[in-house]
């Protein structure tokens, strides 16, 4: 088994208690590990945060981490190709 | 002319970044358009992970397990306090303990002399008169005795009412009464607060902890020798005597008829 996996399944279960929990910090460091492996789930784990967290303080029509997760994964996806692979 | 192709892995990966991005707006459009359809099924849910965990938290607590220095500290406080509690009831249970056993020493003192157990209403006044809650309607009646649980005297009633009576301190100022002490008659001159004196001649055999009895309450005894002052200057001995029981403190009298 690669460490990768044991690392994006552990950030994962962490993302997922973080967004229940509304701990936006644990999130955001979750976001950046899995982003830098590919872990494409993290961003509905984004969303799940923004569902409920975001939503009640009137900045729904803005889910930050959704739209940030986002742009991460695309956008640092060139350099995860030559640096990660 | 040179195409960039890229790698299988790479094309997949971008396939998967287009479906999650694809799904993340629809979930996004559906519950906007369903006025927050989704977020309605999400929240039980979080509330429960909440509940869940607080409950998880509260039992590792309790357990004591990653106990730390301030947990430690806290609970050293709460002990503390619980133990301050226990003391308290300590003193509480002896205070009652106290109190059963005065007032079985009053049943006692019932079951020889009719009369009736009451409370002190008020502590002494300077006048050397104190309050009894036993009134007429109790059979209190003027003349009655007030004795304490160890049979002492320490006042006569003289007034009664319904439900009270005032009552006299045998030693109340500016009063005096005849005593017997160790077969010796003296006149005692009340000075109030349960105290007395007087003289007696220095050849009379007297000495602490007689006990003086009165001939005017029945010859129940009503006060004990504290004190001897064999340096009087006028050639008596001065003799001091209280009442074993305070006014002020006591709870329980009996009120006893003649």
């Amino acid at each position: 088994m690669k460490v990768s996996r044991v690392v994006r399944a552990i950030t994962g279960m962490g993302a997922l208690l973080a967004a229940l929990m509304g701990y936006g910090g644990a999130l955001l460091i979750c976001i950046l590990i899995d982003t830098a492996l590919s872990a494409w789930e993290i961003v509905f784990f984004a969303l799940l945060f923004d569902f409920l967290w975001a939503a009640p303080l009137g900045i729904y029509s803005l889910p930050w981490y959704t739209i940030g997760t986002l742009a991460l994964l695309w956008a640092f996806e060139p350099v995860r190709r030559e640096l990660l692979s | 002319m040179y195409r960039y192709v890229p790698p299988v892995q790479s094309r997949t990966r971008t396939r998967q970044f287009a479906f999650v991005t694809i799904a993340a707006f629809a979930l996004i459009g559906i519950d906007v358009l369903s006025h927050g359809g989704i977020r309605e099924k999400l929240v039980p849910v979080a509330a429960a992970v909440h509940a869940g965990i607080q409950n998880t938290g509260a039992a590792i607590s309790e357990i004591g397990i990653f106990t730390s220095r301030t947990s430690l500290v806290s609970e050293n406080v709460a002990l503390r306090e619980e133990n301050a509690r226990y003391k308290s009831l300590a003193l509480s249970a002896e205070a009652l303990r106290a109190e059963n056993e005065a007032l079985a020493r009053m049943a006692h003192l019932s079951g020889t002399r009719p009369g009736v157990t009451a409370t002190i209403a008020g502590g002494e006044s300077s006048l050397g008169t104190f309050l009894v809650s036993a009134g007429s309607r109790d059979g209190v009646a003027m003349g009655d005795l007030v004795r304490t649980d160890n049979g002492f005297v320490i006042g006569t009633v003289i007034e009664v009412h319904d439900t009270v009576s005032f009552c006299r301190s045998l030693f109340a100022p500016n009063t005096s009464i005849d005593v017997v002490i160790n077969g010796t008659h003296i006149a005692l001159e009340g000075r109030g607060a349960g105290n007395a004196r007087g003289k007696v001649l220095p050849s009379v055999a007297i000495s602490d902890g007689d006990v003086a009895t009165a001939a005017s309450v029945r010859g129940y005894p009503i006060a004990i020798v504290g004190h001897i002052d064999a340096d009087a200057s006028d050639g008596f001995k001065e003799v001091y005597v209280r009442s074993p029981a305070d006014i002020s403190t006591i709870r329980y009298v009996y009120i006893e008829r003649p």
